[in-house]
């Protein structure tokens, strides 16, 4: 009896410890009310609207909110909480009629009312944004009907429906009870109120994010009755959760590539080119300036080298700044292949020569180029020394030099040093394109706080007109024409060298239905189910 | 006893306020600063940087702005995230008691493992096990925590399934002890692991220092067991100076839980320290320090006071 009852005690004890097993085999149930289960690489840092800063915010933001419109899988708008819209000739008056059956999580009535009092919140002084993108354009906002409401510009703005449309309403209701002060301290985070499919039933810091669907949701039925986004921020904790199957979908981290084997009879991978690109910076100081040192140098960096010996062929060579396969991508650009006889014959041709050290020299001064990168980034680190080691073979001095990003990018960093230096950092591009901040000379970077982001300090009046151009036109595929242009110019002058765009690997389970993922969106969740 | 408590805590204050002037100005002097992170984004614009610079009252100067955040610390006011803007006494209240159970799980790990380990190579000094259990400890001490956390992880999580990864809690179960319990192993014996190596290497050297003095020759010529010997005269003398070490080692399972609770995504104090550091957000960098600096202090404190309790011949007046 005592020796039945031990191997009895023993097997529950074990099953208990081992059953482990069996948690993840539960997670793949055949009915809905599987979770789904998400990795976020850190905690959110606040889910009020306009208030987080953060890249994770989006994922469980997009669950709660549903703005005006939205950008479809085949890159359209389409209406979420607006059943239509329409624009004025001139650009200057946009007007969307709300969805009657539009309900906040508490079950009252979504109505123009709130969308006039959402243009006083994100305008409020007193709240504590980074940016409130686009709604400085606004002039001013009106509720025509209960459910008609018109925008107002103080000038055409293109991005109007990729910033103001496409942000987030807030209740009028719920926000004008709670004074500013509350807000900025994270009032909402713990009384969320959504107008999204989901609301945020629990949200333990550090640790995980539940939703579960909104009952009030306006919107088509969703599948998935919980959606668990897990915190975790090491990467590869986050990959070996995949392979435990804990996570519904997960990325895959380059270095783990070799093990997506692994992964094939429960996962599916798919590979989405990422709306980033890497790149280097020239700061247009010294010979820097000349385009032609520009050009020697697109021709000595190894773009395909690095990403097939760096980035594992998880990226694909960049040529311009628009996206592959985006709208505005222009997929005639010429390229220049990697050619160093070809690099050292133009800074010749244009008047260096060699010498001390190996060097080339112009009227007695050494050309170089240093890159400075973000110590933190091994991967850019790894790029920097190959790109270093190539210039230098044509006579470029090129050392690599790291430092905190904060340093690179404030006041006594590289880009305000009187010296030529070169950045490399990963910048992205949004679903609506801007150049502006990025290549108008109005933008030329002169201090720390300067607005707009032309830190390479280029200035060409053709980009200017092309630029200004690309964010007034109402028409798209005028504003496709224009950056197409803009294409053109940035690989004849070179204001950035574009080395690639990234390629992000991501393992989603064989469970998961109903999921796609573009460069900039992914299906509506409420396509998803699991089985 | 009392009257030297309370010299120990009145001499700490003047400690800890130059602790916090030290570590304030290192912060304010640091490149960069809590706005840093809004210079390379193109949508922020200077004027949106000047708003929130007042808001968040860093256009005053960095000693201006250490006494109103002392001032409202004496009244019991930690401030606010600059990042979140939640109030740090939420952040930490919400995160702190995470991080104790995991220093107390390493912690009785560490004292479970380590003591028994000292104890065994020292009454089995030169042998074979001697020089192995000596390796091994050597190596484990060695052993980067990060590294290792992960191929416990490989190994326990990924390949043979017994454990979870990482996390405190399933997110496919209800929370009980018993699922604590489980994902609080491999965290604890990672960040564990160092303490049971040093602490070993010391409680052998201490029995083999004491073993060797007169009273434990006297203990045996009076008949008393090998057992008795080691355990009621040998151990109790050789564990005076690794008091001594565990409160000295307190602070450092605080800070070493910085890596441990990054590889498996323990939602404790480690992680807020980490994030909060990266973003420059000093109210929490100078709350994460404080509450370093005063573990220290209480864990030498409660190191003499335990030496004193242990060793008649100390006394506190």
């Amino acid at each position: 009896m005592k020796k039945r009852f031990s191997v009895g005690l023993s097997a529950v004890l074990l099953s208990s410890v081992f059953g482990y097993v069996g948690e993840a085999s539960a997670a793949t149930g055949a009915n809905s009310s599987v979770p789904l289960v998400q990795a976020l690489g850190q905690n959110p840092d606040n889910l009020t609207p306009g208030m987080g800063s953060l890249a994770v915010d989006n994922g469980p933001m997009s669950l709660m909110n549903a703005p005006l419109i939205f950008l479809n899988l085949h890159d359209k708008w389409q209406g979420e909480l607006a059943t239509s819209w329409s624009q004025s000739a001139n650009g200057l008056q946009y007007t969307f009629h709300i969805n009657p059956k539009a309900r906040w999580s508490n079950g009252t009535p979504i109505t123009a009312a709130d969308v006039v009092y959402t243009w006083h919140y994100y305008t409020n002084p007193k709240l504590q944004f980074a940016y409130v993108t686009g709604w400085n354009y606004v002039k001013d906002v009106t509720a025509t009907g209960k459910d008609t409401v018109v925008f107002t510009l103080t000038r055409s703005y293109a991005p109007f429906l990729s910033t103001v449309a496409s942000s987030d309403i807030v209740s009028q209701a719920a926000f004008s009870k709670v004074s500013t002060a509350q807000l900025n301290h994270g009032y909402f985070d713990s009384h969320p109120i959504s107008s999204g499919p989901y609301i945020l039933s629990n949200w333990v810091s550090d640790q995980a994010l539940t939703f579960t669907p909104n009952p009030y949701w306006f919107g088509p039925k969703v599948h998935i009755q919980k959606i668990i986004y897990e915190i975790i921020p090491n990467s590869q904790t986050a990959f070996n959760e995949v392979l435990t199957q804990k996570l519904t979908m997960g990325a895959v981290p380059t270095e783990d590539l070799s093990q997506v084997s692994a992964l094939a009879p429960n996962y599916n991978l798919i590979a989405p080119i990422q709306a980033t690109y890497n790149q280097i910076t020239p700061i247009e100081v010294g010979f820097l300036k000349d385009i032609r040192v520009r050009q020697a140098l697109d021709f000595a960096t190894p773009k395909a080298e690095i990403v097939k010996y760096i980035m594992h062929n998880q990226a694909i060579v960049a040529h311009g700044d628009q996206v592959p396969g985006g709208y505005f991508y222009d997929p005639n650009i010429p390229h220049r292949q990697y050619n160093l006889a070809v690099a050292r014959k133009i800074l010749l041709s244009d008047g260096f020569a060699p010498g001390p050290g190996g060097w080339l020299y112009k009227n007695g001064k050494k050309l170089q180029a240093p890159i400075w990168t973000g110590s933190t980034s091994h991967t850019d680190a790894n790029i920097a020394q190959v790109v270093s080691a190539s210039w230098e073979k044509i006579g470029v001095y090129a050392p690599v030099r790291t430092a905190d990003w904060s340093f690179i990018f404030g006041a006594k960093g590289p880009q305000f040093n009187g010296q030529p230096e070169c950045l490399l950092f990963s910048w992205g591009q949004g679903v609506f394109p801007d150049d502006t901040i990025d290549f108008n000379s109005k933008f030329i970077v002169t201090s720390a706080t300067s607005p707009g982001e032309n830190v390479e300090h280029y200035s060409s009046p053709f980009m200017d007109r092309l630029t200004l151009a690309g964010t007034s036109l109402t028409s798209r595929p005028a504003r496709r024409q224009v950056y197409w242009a803009i294409q053109r110019l940035e690989q004849q002058t070179l204001p950035l060298i574009f080395l690639y765009w990234n390629k992000g690997d991501v393992a989603i389970s064989k469970h998961l239905h109903g999921y796609q993922q573009t460069v900039f969106n992914t299906t509506p969740v409420w396509d998803w189910w699991i089985d | 006893m009392g009257r030297y408590v309370l010299q120990r805590i009145l001499e700490a204050i003047p400690l800890l306020l130059l602790v916090t002037v030290v570590t304030y100005f290192l912060m304010n002097i640091t490149p960069g600063g809590p706005l840093a992170v809004y210079l390379h984004n193109p949508k922020v614009t200077p004027a949106r940087l000047a708003i929130l610079a007042k808001q968040l009252g860093l256009d005053q100067p960095w000693y201006t702005r250490y006494f109103l955040w002392l001032w409202a610390l004496m009244r019991g006011n930690w401030g606010y995230s600059y990042f979140s803007g939640l109030p740090v006494m939420q952040l930490i209240g919400e995160r702190l008691p995470n991080t104790l159970i995991l220093m107390g799980a390493a912690f009785i790990i560490s004292f479970g493992c380590g003591l028994p380990l000292g104890i065994y190579v020292a009454r089995h000094q030169y042998s074979f096990q001697d020089h192995a259990l000596s390796f091994l400890s050597f190596f484990a001490w060695a052993m980067p925590s990060f590294f290792f956390g992960l191929i416990l992880q490989t190994v326990f999580a990924v390949k043979l399934g017994w454990l979870p990864a990482s996390g405190m809690w399933s997110v496919y179960h209800q929370h009980t002890l018993w699922q604590l319990l489980r994902h609080l192993i491999l965290p604890s014996v990672v960040l564990g692991l160092g303490s049971i190596a040093s602490w070993s290497r010391f409680i052998r050297a201490g029995i083999l220092e004491v073993i060797k003095e007169d009273f434990i020759r006297t203990a045996r010529a009076k008949g008393l067991t090998e057992r008795m010997v080691f355990v009621k005269h040998a151990l109790k003398n050789a564990l005076l100076p690794i008091i001594t070490i565990i409160g000295l080692d307190l602070p450092s399972f605080f800070g070493g839980a910085v890596i441990t609770e990054q590889i498996f995504s323990w939602p404790g104090m480690g992680r807020l320290f980490l994030d909060s550091l990266n973003e420059r957000d000093y109210p929490v960098q100078m709350a994460g320090l404080l509450i370093g600096a005063i573990l220290l202090i209480v864990g030498n404190l409660a190191a003499d006071l335990a030496y004193g309790f242990l060793d008649p011949r100390v006394h506190y007046d």
